[in-house]
């Protein structure tokens, strides 16, 4: 035997103590009284006791010596210990995207959570336990942790994950422990079915009785028509438990009401396709669509697409005496939203993404937006270049930039004068002074004639320095567009490359300019606030549903973007036949030593039996008085 | 000690019944088993040679030509005596046991003037009887003795027969009232005896304290015996004791009833703090000693 907390003991002080008061408080009391015949008298009918009730007369220093002893026992936490009696848990919890499955209003996960919390209740004290999630990532939760309450408590706190993962990283690390402890017992929590196993034991908890329907990622296509679109969204539904009849809904944006609806019989095991054929759609954002019918898993009755380009839209506002050839530039570059207005307009308006200043430059810089300045005649505040004035461009004087700095490249990238140096004939281009870092991407005599940068308030900024009304060849030229189309990318990246993701895959969101911070809240409501001082962050999708990115913007507008994460493939079926789990070894028995410290509520039992004890006593002492 | 007027004006109304056939004086009030010369006729019977011929009832001999005597109940004074335990166990408990026992004192005597008796009171002290006032008659007298009933010290040891036995105790002339605690493990029965073969009425009255009755002491004493300071009683007094002792004064009280009632006499049991009325008009008229 021994002590939890030996120093429990130190409450034994109190039992010579209690004596030592016991001797100096309990001694006789004289006292005179009128005659001793009849107390003398009463020996006579004292009954005979047994030699044993002589303690009587000191019981009440003996229960607070007990009361004591107990307490002081308690508090020091007897432990037997039992050699070999204890054992080593490691445990493997699967927690990926199909234990969310539920079955008679209890997840797989649970029920996985369950069973571990079950084995670990039942073993002796004095066992370790170890468990390893696979779930958004694998990890060792905790390790040989032997307070039970400890690693159930650590074992509630672990959620489901979404993702769909091997095992394979899990079972390493469970081998490793039982190398390091050949007698640990390993358990495997899981949905997956094995074909065999070999020094595990499998908990399956899948539970096929519920129905599982599936559907799998939408596709959407988008037919121009004259005035609107013809939007076809196709997809396929599955079932993986029994046949069944379902009826598909679709539903554009925010519509709380179907936009249609389409009844399917689906069989076990085979895909079912189906399609809707939408006319005259102007415009959207989503399209999702969903099962009408509840079933075991429902991460996997919903698939949403999410318009990219409606997502990544901007607007631009061109201010320009003869914007035709901007106009027509931007517009080839896909830029849809171009507001065209004359200098004698330009107000200081907002709201834009792009302002383009064509022969014109505005008193102050747009509060918003990225700017363009094309052919300036001056200089502006916070611009950080300076007007220089016009110059006569010698014949051939065009020049691209042979940088090798990778954002000069990027510009550059796909203009095929680039890299073929071809020189362009200009009249005339406007000398700059370039006040801060620049990326050049043109030049004549060696003036930068077409930059980019940034402004003082750190919007994106190109500068033009020609005109391109004398500029024919070059604007009208390949070279032109792909530049413009390059730089149009520079100046508002598009936030999401795409919209669609599977669940686990890594999410890549463009800061954009102007953007000073980020909040990514997940489908579960998670909330996230990335770095956005690095050009692109990267964010992994965890779980399954709609994600919605918020970029804050420098002139207090918010920007939201939504992608959608769907449930892996793997992870839809609900149970996975996979071959063998085996831990390789050869399995000892014993363990670790087994405890056994139940005594600590026996002496507490005790303890409070001899306090009571004692109180009863004292009162019937007062009684009797 | 304070017995009120309105008390003895109440006790007046009561009258000592003596069981024995008295040898007093005559004069008293209380009427003996043999005829005498009271007014108040009781039988006839034949004339003897020898009677008394004033008594010859001579209106029976003109109606039957026959003498005959008339007979007369004998009314006798009779002589109360009352013996006080004055040792020094009597001046303890609340309400003081001796304060009782010569408030019972004077109040016996009081009713015993009032019948027109003798009354003696007596202190009992280590073995000595010694004289409070005695012959005392008529309530005049009472009220100038009584008041020496207050003088009387307790203190020393009782020895109740060593005492009463070479006294004057009369015979088979009234009632002897010896009040007492009795807690004393010296003889008291041959002073009991002794009254009793002298065909005195007796009446034992045990005065004790609450304290005696119902102790409440508790835990590890040295109970110290007020009458000698060699008794010491020496125990942790737990419930056990308690019982015991409870016994013992049921032991005790019931022996000194047993025995006064086997010789014809009457005890009676009070509390030091007992009312005079409940005494007198409670259990000593159930007892049949007064009526």
């Amino acid at each position: 035997m021994s002590l939890a907390y030996p120093l429990g003991l130190l409450g034994l002080i109190g039992v010579p103590i209690l004596i030592l008061i016991y001797i100096i408080k309990n001694q006789y009391t004289e006292k005179v009284i009128a005659s001793t015949y009849l107390w003398e008298l009463s020996e006579r009918f004292l009954k005979k006791r047994l030699p044993i009730s002589r303690i009587v007369g000191i019981i009440s220093l003996i229960l607070q010596i007990l009361a004591v002893v107990f307490a002081s026992l308690a508090l020091a936490q007897p432990v037997f210990t039992i050699p070999d009696a204890g054992g080593v848990y490691c445990f493997v919890l699967d927690g990926t995207g199909s234990m969310n499955y539920e079955a008679g209003g209890t997840t797989r996960f649970d029920a996985g959570k369950k069973e571990i919390r079950s084995v670990i209740k039942n073993s002796m004290k004095g066992s370790a336990y170890t468990l390893v999630y696979v779930g958004d990532a694998t990890e060792t939760v905790f390790e040989y942790v032997s307070d039970k309450d400890r690693a159930i408590a650590m074992l509630d706190e672990l959620e489901v994950g979404y993702r769909a993962d091997d095992l394979n990283k899990a079972w390493e690390t469970a081998q490793e422990f039982f190398d390091s402890d050949p007698s640990t017992k390993v358990y495997l929590i899981t949905d997956k079915r094995y074909e065999g196993t070999e020094n595990v034991t499998v908990v399956n908890v899948a539970e096929e009785r519920a129905d599982n329907f599936s559907l799998s990622d939408i596709e959407v296509v988008t037919t121009p028509t004259e005035n609107s679109s013809h939007i076809t969204v196709s997809g396929t539904v599955m079932s993986y438990v029994n046949d069944g009849d379902v009826e598909i809904s679709l539903y554009f944006d925010d519509e709380t009401e179907p936009h249609a609806t389409v009844p399917l019989e689906v069989l076990a095991l085979i895909p079912s396709a189906y399609t809707f054929e939408v006319d005259d759609v102007a415009d959207f954002r989503a399209v999702r669509v969903t099962l009408g019918t509840e079933d075991g898993l429902s991460l996997d009755d919903e698939a949403v697409y999410y318009n990219v380009e409606f997502e990544n839209s901007s607007r631009t506002l061109l201010v320009s005496e003869r914007p035709f050839f901007l106009k027509a530039a931007l517009i080839a570059a896909g830029t849809s939203q171009v507001t065209v207005i004359d200098p004698s307009e330009y107000e200081g308006q907002t709201g834009y993404d792009l302002f383009v200043f064509e022969q014109f430059m505005p008193e102050t810089l747009p509060a918003d937006g990225a700017v363009w300045f094309v052919n300036p005649q001056s200089g502006v505040a916070g611009s950080n270049f300076s007007y220089q004035g016009s110059q006569s461009a010698p014949r051939e004087g065009l020049a691209y930039s042979n940088s090798t700095n990778s954002g000069v490249r990027n510009l550059l990238e796909g203009v095929p004068g680039a890299a073929a140096r071809t020189e362009y004939e200009l009249k005339q281009y406007v000398k700059c002074g370039l006040g801060a870092k620049f990326s050049i991407l043109l030049t004549c005599e060696g003036n930068p004639m077409l930059f980019t940068g940034a402004t003082e308030s750190g919007a994106r900024e190109v500068v033009f320095a020609f005109d391109p009304r004398d500029s024919a060849p070059f604007i009208l030229s390949a070279d032109f567009n792909v530049l413009v189309d390059n730089l149009l990318d520079y100046t508002f990246p598009p936030v999401v490359e795409e919209t669609g993701y599977v669940c686990g895959e890594t999410l890549a969101v463009n800061v954009v300019a102007g953007c000073t911070s980020m909040r990514i809240v997940s489908p579960n409501g998670k909330e996230s606030f990335p770095d956005t001082s690095v050009p692109i962050v990267e964010y992994t999708l965890n779980e399954v549903g709609t994600y919605d990115i918020e970029l804050y913007m420098a002139d207090g507008s918010v920007r939201t973007i939504n992608v959608y994460s769907s449930l892996a493939e793997a992870e839809r079926a609900p149970s996975e036949t996979e071959a063998m789990r085996v831990i390789y070894g050869t399995p000892e028995s014993g363990g670790r030593d087994g405890v056994y410290d139940d005594l600590l509520y026996l002496f507490i039992i005790l303890a409070l039996l001899a306090a009571a004890e004692y109180g009863v006593y004292c009162y019937e002492q007062y009684q009797l008085r | 000690m304070v017995v009120s007027e309105a008390f003895l004006e109440q006790v007046e109304l009561l009258q000592t019944l003596i069981k024995n056939n008295l040898a007093g004086r005559f004069g008293g009030t209380h009427q003996s088993k043999t005829f005498g010369s009271s007014c108040e006729f009781t039988d006839y019977r034949d004339y003897m040679p020898g009677d008394d011929v004033t008594k010859i009832d001579w209106n029976a001999f003109a109606r039957f030509e026959k003498l005959y005597l008339k007979l007369y109940l004998d009314e006798r004074q009779v002589h109360t005596r009352i013996y006080i335990d004055a040792s020094k166990s009597m001046k303890f408990g609340k309400g003081r046991k001796d304060e009782q026992a010569l408030r019972l004192a004077a109040v016996f005597a009081y009713l015993s003037v009032c019948e027109m008796d003798k009354v003696s009171v007596y202190m009992i002290r280590d073995g000595h009887l010694e004289e409070v006032f005695v012959n005392m008659l008529g309530r005049e007298s009472f009220y100038n003795e009584i008041g020496k009933l207050d003088s009387i010290e307790f203190d020393g040891d009782s020895k109740i027969t060593e005492a009463i036995l070479p006294s004057v105790v009369g015979y088979g002339d009234g009632l002897s009232i010896i009040i007492s605690d009795f807690l004393t493990d010296e003889d008291f029965e041959g002073a009991i005896e002794h009254l009793a073969n002298k065909r005195r009425d007796i009446l034992c009255v045990q005065v004790l304290a609450r304290e005696e009755l119902s102790p409440r002491t508790r835990g590890k004493m040295h109970l110290i015996d007020s009458e000698d300071a060699n008794h010491i009683y020496r125990k942790n007094i737990t419930k056990d004791i308690i019982r015991a002792y409870m016994a013992a004064l049921d032991y005790a009280t019931g022996r000194i009833r047993n025995f006064c009632l086997a010789r014809g006499g009457n005890y009676m049991l009070v509390s030091s703090e007992e009312s005079l009325n409940g005494i007198f008009f409670g259990k000593l008229t159930e007892m049949g000693v007064l009526k």
